[in-house]
Order: C-alpha cells, then structure tokens, then sequence
C-alpha cells in the first residue's frame, strides 16, 4: 500500500513528504501515515471536511485505518492510549464530525473499540467516556432566555448518553 | 491572469499576514481547535479557528482603499472623479492624445 493512493481528490494541495500525507491550508498539515500495513489517519479537527473526505475515501478502498491525534504526528510525542481515546471522544462531540461522519455512514465508536483491541486498552474506555460525556451533557441557565442551554446539540447531547451502551455492544460483536 | 487560483493566492497572503500580527498577543499560550495548550501559538494552531475565518472575511477600514474612488471605463453611472490629481493614468492618456493631435500625428 502506498500513500499515494489514499489521496481523495486530484487537488493539488495533497502532498506526500518523508512518509506522511500532508493536505495544504496555509501551511502543510498532516493528515495521515502506514505503519505496518494500517493507515492512521490524524483526526484535525481544524479541517473536518477534508478528513471526512479522507475517511470515505478510505472506505471506499477498503483499508483497515485508525484515528490518532495531530500532535502524534511529531516524533517527540508521549505516547499515551489515553490521549487517542479522549480525542476520539472530543472529535465526535463536534458538530462537523457528528454530522459529517454520520452522513457517510461511518461507525466511529466500532473503529475505536477495534483499536482499543488491537492496542489492549479497553478499560481505558469507560474513564474517558465519563470525562467528555459529563462535559457534553452540562448545561447552564441563560437569564436572557429563561432556561436551561448547552453548547452542544440536542442530537449530540442524546447520542452520548447512549454512547457507552453502543461502544458495549461493538465489544461483544 | 486574475483568476481563482490568483484571488485564493492573495486572500492566503492577507490571512497570513493578519495571523502574524496577532500572535504576539497570545504571550500565555493558546488552546488549538484540537484542545491542546499552547505555550508559542504557529500560525498552524489558528487553522479553523475564529480568527481565521474573521480574517478572511473581513472587510478593510485602511482610508485609501475604503474611501478610494474607483475608476472603470465600463461603469455606467458617473460620479464624481478628481481628474486634476496627479498620477492618473487616463488623464495622462488624454493630455497625451491632445498633444499627438496638435502635432498633427493623431
């Protein structure tokens, strides 16, 4: 498998160096790498679009790929589990990326569990789901209004309140 | 040629150049879209961010491009134009004219 080939589109601001793929907005931000035959793809969630463009491409191809945080991208990064599995969290409590991902029918939380497998992390799971579920799910009183407002969704604010039952779920499949 | 491509090409070099006016605000740090704090904000960090949609649509308050009195030959309605400033190239062209006519050559 090459990097040549995950490219979506025939733009011209995809560019490969030093074994990264690298889409161009101002500056050139990595968006995805192989290692060992898997593809891991940098969830930026400063570009949703064009990573939502990359992942349906990719499962157009039908390769097996997994998200890693953008500051994995730089070698000097401590590599911590926790970190992948907190940013897959926050991702999909994005508007963009809840939308978007739901639109082209991808199931992020199963791609998060296969990772959780193939890394043996699992019970890191459920301590991370608490920490973005209980800032999701926080609410406020607005005075002007006179009632109670969130700065998510409603749709992402039920979705994750069932999140953790789905992610169960994708772990007995 | 003027065409996207150029017009994208400028707009980056404006946003540009607006990020790096205001990075040395940010002397504490800055948290990036993807929640990661920041101490030396790059100009990779405002990508997606407020500002940089701010600054792409933002209008100029500079005097000489606000107020400036645009001049095409294509325009149908007419307004008022200073033709007596200097450094106008159709004024120039009409003087230029008046002189090849009066030599006889135009």
């Amino acid at each position: 498998m090459e990097l040549s080939n995950l490219i979506p589109s025939k733009s011209d601001d995809w560019n490969i160096k030093k074994g990264t793929l690298f889409y161009k907005k101002l500056q050139n931000i990595p968006m995805a790498k192989i290692d060992d035959e898997i593809v891991y793809v940098f969830l930026e969630c400063s570009i949703p679009r064009i990573v939502i463009d990359l992942v349906r491409h990719l499962m157009k191809i039908g390769v097996e790929f997994y998200f890693l945080p953008p500051s994995w991208s730089h070698p000097a990064t401590v590599i911590d589990n926790s970190v992948v599995i907190k940013h897959y969290f926050t991702s999909y409590s994005k508007d963009k990326f809840f939308i978007g991902f739901n639109k082209i029918g991808f199931d992020m939380m199963g791609n998060l569990v296969n990772w959780c497998k193939k890394e043996d992390c699992i019970p890191l799971i459920k301590e991370n789901y608490n920490e973005i579920n209980k800032r999701v799910q926080k609410t406020y009183y607005d005075w002007y209004v006179n009632k109670e407002v969130s700065s998510y969704s409603d749709d992402i604010r039920e979705e994750f309140r069932t999140l953790y039952r789905d992610i169960q779920i994708s772990m007995i499949l | 040629m003027r065409d996207r491509a150029w017009r994208r090409y400028k707009q980056d070099v404006k946003v540009l150049q607006r990020l790096h006016d205001i990075i040395c605000t940010y002397g504490y740090g800055r948290k990036d879209e993807n929640g990661v704090y920041l101490v030396n904000p790059s100009i990779k960090s405002f990508i997606g961010s407020e500002e940089y949609c701010r600054f792409k649509t933002y209008t100029t308050d500079k005097h000489d491009s606000r107020y400036k009195t645009k001049y095409s030959p294509n325009k149908k309605n007419s307004y008022y134009r200073d033709n007596n400033k200097d450094g106008r190239r159709e004024l120039d062209k009409v003087l230029f004219l008046k002189i090849l006519k009066e030599y006889g050559i135009k």
